[in-house]
């Protein structure tokens, strides 16, 4: 009760000073439907290399995938290599006849069932030496006072970033990414004669966070220390056994410079220094009508990966897992944990 | 003593010395000059000063009236006023608001001088009055669009967190509005806040408010009045195209010590005046003082308990009076704010001003004014991210001089001129690392100079009691001066740092380019009837100054940038046409006004502009057209136990940016809505005495929301869903309306001149919307919007205040 007695003098300074008033608020708006998005590029791993292709839907709804195109990639040595559809809108290169290398230009090209042809400008994959990254993780017990005025303990899972960016005469442009993957070990009934396979679901990220970096912006050989990359809460995908994938991305300018402005639209949070928001177009055009609006940004980039792995041991307090009654009754995904987004069997080849 | 006796005696004083001694309060006086005659009309020239008892200063705008006649005059800037009336008995009778009226029985047989001294009246005593003017000065003022409070007004109105405040009472006038709440400045008919010249005692204030813009950093026990030109501006005033908002700060007590204070929750003042040579000269020195801290360390949320907010300010003057035609005063001011979120960032500013005036009175018909104003203005925005840790700074210094004379003729002519000169220096934005882990490297980008002169004249002529015209000139020029290096860009390409072909390197003082144009300025009123009155007016202005804010309003941290090559001068052309009609023996004001503005190279910016620390601003920025017009709707109570006012103003604020080429145009060169363009807006106050001792105030505001961009559709990018925008400005946050009511307690303790005041601000704790974006909540792949308010519920204070 002493916080609800000061509440009525503390309130409206947490309001006016630090702008946490903020309500879900509907806010109808016309769509922009069925404009062309596309996800994806070439590294420098030997493959396979996705793409994702689809058409903006509403605000609130994610794109939908586009099937059925032909898609195509040719290098600045006239090597060509097609696509192939996985599915769900998603496309794999091998990488048989076009790897990526650095120092080397890409084009893509995507043909649509309706005729329409689109080209992406020519994105050549940097060669400038990439950060040394040491990232880690901690786990943090975070306070926060609800708008009733109750203290609510969210134990979080934080990743930082530690990395030492290298001599170059020459810019460097980087990003880092977090992608995760966790076992699942469904119920397995004492003396059953066979148990559900383990899974591995696969997780993009539990955070929306882009982290860029020029590395003229910095002093010669400076570290890069504690950059928060990724801040989640725990819950029943640490309650086995956990894996992120750190990676950096080396880019170029122009593509540094599209996810400066991603990251400009991402991070806007309604106060007076938000700058007025603009339409995010990429590399991409329609051969016929260069006025057609297409989202998304075709990259060559360096990659270096950093997986870490979380265990249930590491977490400072008991979690709930398929093996707990009623749990491993009330979560399907106890019986058969196949049909979870991102599901698969095989265990990955890095898994540790 | 027989009345010829007296009448001798006091003839004698007159011609020995024309400026008359005071008067005592209801005596009988005889005033006249023989060797000044006006045979012609058979009338007599009345003539005095009114000044303020507690420091001689002059009082402006003092109304004069002659009982029987329903005749009568105010007072000018110098104090001075004049009558003219034929031979014979008055009662004359001198009024202001804040101050104790006065009375003199006098008789007319020639020429005469009669000075009025009043003093201060304590708030105990004080007249449920609402205008700082003669009633019917809404009718009779020439000038379109001006508005005339003082602070005695405006303590009426509720206070925000216990303080009474200079804009937020503007803002309940029609035609003055603001983006929202938090946002600093104000917009004055569809203007930008930069189009604002905002003047303390004369020198420009580049940044007018305290804590984001929830208060102004005018000290409410320093100011005097302020007066805000609108509709017409006289030609006095340039280099802003929209408003001026004119302030007058308060000079000490020339004959006694003063102290003036409150204490709230959150902040405290305390103003000091007094003699420092009885009669000659004076000081006084008021600050104000924010403690907020100790609430945020009571909060158990780690983050804000680890914040700092605060603010402070200083006014201190020094008023020295050679004679009663003569002083000379030196003002300082200084305004401080520091804000800190935790240990990830902060922002701080500080506004200073040196200001020597020099005023003297040459004549009873001409007197002078001389003024030379230094402001500084910097500001820091912090990175407390150990890696990034680094503050940005900025700032702009600027050196004013200005001399302006006037010259008043019988009652028909007032012509104000004369000239000024103001040297900007923006200072150099610097990027500067702190502490030993910030890995950021130091940058500098040095900042553009210029100058701007200006001649001027203007006349306020009274042709006829029905027909009076203020009519003037200004001639500016404005010189971007070097050192300075200018990019030139390929010819018929968008400018951008790859269209770059060659620089040109300019010697210190060098005029690189010149800009220059005439401003006239006219405004006309023609009397309709005995209540009521038709005005127009139109002026040209021209802006060499802007303000680059590229957020959803201004921020601390904006850059202040003078033309230059690329960044051309704004010209506006002004429109306004009133009616204006008093009712009831003029208890009730009333007025319509209509307003239409054209502006020329208005900036905005292109997408994505990137204006920190860029040495090359015109590759980000966009001039254009912009408009703005509409209908203001006022009418005043101005007497009775229930004062107060109802405004509604309908008004439109649009901008066209149609460039050559794609990347110049915004909304494909269609006209678009600006930031703070809200259509509808009502406003009204109303206040209530209840007994001598209490006082009841509430203010109601209505506002259509401001235009926002909103999103139309998402797409991935890898995991994260990026938000699609809609053209620029194409929707609308939703309507704003807040409450708030005050209740104030005069004489608390016995004998003491105190009040002590409870208020309530948003009394319907309405989380009014200040602006909507977008986020992509954990676990989903698509966006949800969110309303922001930055006032989440009612906000009550209390504050006590207390003069002796």
């Amino acid at each position: 009760m002493r916080f609800s007695k000061r509440t009525i003098f503390c309130f409206f300074i947490l309001l006016i000073a630090f702008n946490n008033c903020r309500d879900e608020f509907s806010f109808t708006t016309l769509t922009l439907e069925n404009h062309l998005v596309v996800d994806g590029g070439i590294n420098d791993t030997s493959g396979p290399y996705f793409l994702k292709l689809g058409t903006t839907t509403s605000p609130d709804r994610p794109a939908n995938p586009l099937t059925a195109a032909i898609i195509t990639i040719t290098d600045n040595h006239g090597l060509k290599e097609a696509y192939h559809e996985v599915g769900n809108g998603q496309y794999r290169l091998d990488g048989t006849i076009v790897k990526g290398t650095p120092g080397v230009g890409y084009v893509l090209e995507i043909s649509l069932p309706n005729g329409k042809v689109y080209r992406s400008t020519t994105e050549i994959m940097p060669n400038v030496p990439p950060a040394l990254d040491s990232p880690y993780w901690t786990i943090v017990n975070e306070k926060v006072i609800s708008s009733e005025g109750i203290v609510i303990n969210n134990i979080m899972l934080k990743v930082f970033l530690t990395s030492q960016l290298q001599v170059s005469s020459t810019s460097g442009y980087l990003r880092w990414g977090i992608d995760e993957v966790y076992s699942i070990f469904p119920y397995c009934p004492p003396n059953a004669i066979s148990c559900p396979p383990i899974c591995y679901v696969f997780k993009p990220t539990s955070s929306y966070n882009i982290v860029l970096v020029k590395t003229t912006d910095y002093a010669t050989n400076s570290q890069l220390s504690n950059i928060l990359l990724q801040s989640q809460g725990v819950d029943y995908t640490f309650s086995s056994e956990h894996i992120l994938n750190v990676t950096q991305y080396s880019m170029n300018k122009s593509n540094f410079e599209y996810w400066t402005k991603a990251q400009e639209l991402i991070m806007k949070r309604g106060s007076i220094f938000d700058t007025p928001p603009a339409k995010l177009t990429g590399n991409i055009t329609n051969q016929s009508d260069a006025n057609e609006i297409v989202f998304g940004y075709f990259e060559a980039t360096m990659q270096r990966i950093n997986r870490l792995k979380v265990s249930r041991g590491n977490i400072p307090f008991y979690l709930v897992s398929c093996y707990d009654y009623p749990e491993r009754l009330y979560y399907s995904f106890c019986q058969s944990c196949e049909y979870l987004p991102g599901s698969t069997l095989p265990q990955p080849s890095w898994w540790f | 003593m027989s009345l010829h006796f007296l009448s001798f005696i006091l003839a004698s004083v007159i011609l020995a010395c024309p400026f008359q001694a005071r008067s005592q309060e209801r005596k009988f006086v005889l005033l006249g000059d023989s060797m000044s005659i006006n045979r012609s009309n058979n009338k007599f020239a009345l003539t005095g000063t009114v000044t303020q008892s507690e420091d001689n200063k002059p009082l402006q705008g003092v109304a004069l009236f002659v009982d029987g006649l329903k005749y009568g005059n105010n007072s000018d800037v110098n104090g001075k006023y004049i009558i003219y009336l034929p031979p014979g008995k008055y009662r004359l009778t001198a009024r202001h608001i804040g101050k104790v009226p006065s009375q003199r029985l006098v008789a007319i047989y020639a020429n005469g001088v009669l000075d009025f001294e009043m003093g201060e009246r304590s708030e105990t005593l004080e007249e449920v009055v609402v205008t700082a003017r003669k009633k019917e000065d809404n009718i009779k003022e020439v000038f379109t669009g001006m508005v005339k409070l003082n602070i005695s007004e405006i303590r009426r109105l509720p206070a925000f967190m216990g303080e009474v405040d200079v804009i937020k009472s503007l803002q309940m006038l029609p035609g003055v509005t603001s983006v929202g709440e938090g946002s600093a400045g104000f917009n004055v008919r569809g203007g930008r806040v930069d189009q604002n010249l905002v003047l303390m005692d004369g020198g420009q204030i580049f940044n007018s408010s305290h804590a984001l813009g929830l208060l102004s950093n005018f000290n409410p026990d320093v100011v005097q009045d302020f007066t805000l030109y609108k509709g017409n501006i006289p030609a006095q005033f340039g280099g802003r195209v929209s408003s001026v908002l004119e302030l007058r700060t308060r000079t000490g007590d020339m004959s006694k010590y003063k102290f003036k204070g409150g204490l709230g929750l959150l902040s405290g003042r305390l103003t000091v005046e007094g003699p420092i040579i009885k009669e000659k000269t004076s000081f006084i020195i008021g600050s104000r003082i924010s403690y907020s801290d100790w609430v945020l360390r009571a909060v158990q949320n780690t983050d804000v308990r680890n914040s700092a907010a605060s603010f402070y300010d200083i006014n201190a003057n020094i008023t020295h009076r050679f004679s009663q035609r003569n002083s000379l005063s030196l003002s300082y001011y200084k305004g401080h704010d520091y804000f800190r979120f935790s240990n990830q960032f902060g922002y701080d500013y500080t506004t200073q001003l040196i200001n020597l005036r020099w005023k003297v009175i040459l004549s009873e018909k001409f007197s002078s004014e001389f003024s030379a104003v230094s402001g500084d203005y910097n500001s820091k925005l912090f990175d407390f991210d150990i890696a990034n840790a680094r503050a940005l700074t900025n700032g702009i210094k600027y050196f004013q001089l200005k001399e302006n004379f006037l010259y008043t003729y019988q009652e028909k002519h007032a012509v104000n001129f004369g000239a000024e000169a103001v040297f900007y220096n923006g200072k150099p934005e610097k990027s500067i690392p702190f502490g030993s882990n910030s890995t950021t490297a130091g940058q500098q980008v040095e900042k553009d100079r210029g100058r701007e002169f200006a001649a001027y004249a203007n006349e306020e002529y009274t042709v006829t009691p029905g027909l009076s015209i203020s009519g003037g000139l200004r001639y500016s020029l404005y010189q971007y001066l070097g050192a300075d290096t200018v990019y030139h860009y390929q010819a018929g390409q968008v400018r951008s740092a790859n269209s770059m072909t060659d620089t040109a390197y300019y010697s210190n003082g060098a005029v690189i380019k010149t800009y220059q144009g005439l401003e006239p300025r006219v405004s006309i009123r023609l009397a309709i009837s005995p209540n009521g009155s038709l005005k127009a007016s139109y002026n040209k202005m021209r802006q060499y100054i802007h303000l680059i804010s590229n957020g959803t309003a201004p921020t601390p941290v904006d850059i202040w940038q003078v033309s230059n090559s690329y960044i051309l001068p704004q010209i506006a052309n002004n429109f306004s046409l009133g009616y204006f009609r008093n009712t009831i023996d003029n208890d009730f004001e009333t007025s319509i006004e209509a307003f239409y503005k054209l502006t020329s190279n208005l900036v905005d910016y292109k997408d994505f502009a990137h204006l920190l620390l860029n040495r090359h601003l015109e590759t980000e920025l966009l001039q254009g057209k912009g408009k703005s017009y509409g209908l203001e709707l006022f009418i005043k109570k101005t007497s009775g136990p229930w004062t107060g006012w109802i405004s509604y103003t309908y008004s439109r604020s649009l901008l066209k940016i149609d460039g050559t080429h794609p990347e110049e145009k915004i909304n494909r060169g269609n006209w678009y809505p600006s930031n703070y363009d809200k259509p509808n807006n009502l406003a009204i106050t109303a206040n209530h005495k209840l007994g001598k001792r209490m006082r009841f105030s509430t203010n109601f505001n209505y506002s259509t929301g401001r235009p926002v961009s909103a999103v139309v559709t998402n797409f991935p990018a890898g995991s994260v869903a990026i938000p699609v925008y809609s053209d620029r400005n194409q929707y609308r946050i939703p309507s704003y309306i807040r409450l708030d009511i005050s209740f104030t307690i005069n004489s608390v303790f016995k004998k003491v001149d105190d009040n002590l005041s409870f208020s309530i601000y948003n009394l319907l704790g309405r989380r009014n919307a200040y602006s909507v974006y977008y986020q992509q909540p954990f676990g989903s792949d698509a966006l949800q919007s969110y309303k922001l308010s930055i006032l989440g519920s009612a906000l009550p204070s209390i504050t006590y205040n207390i003069n002796f």
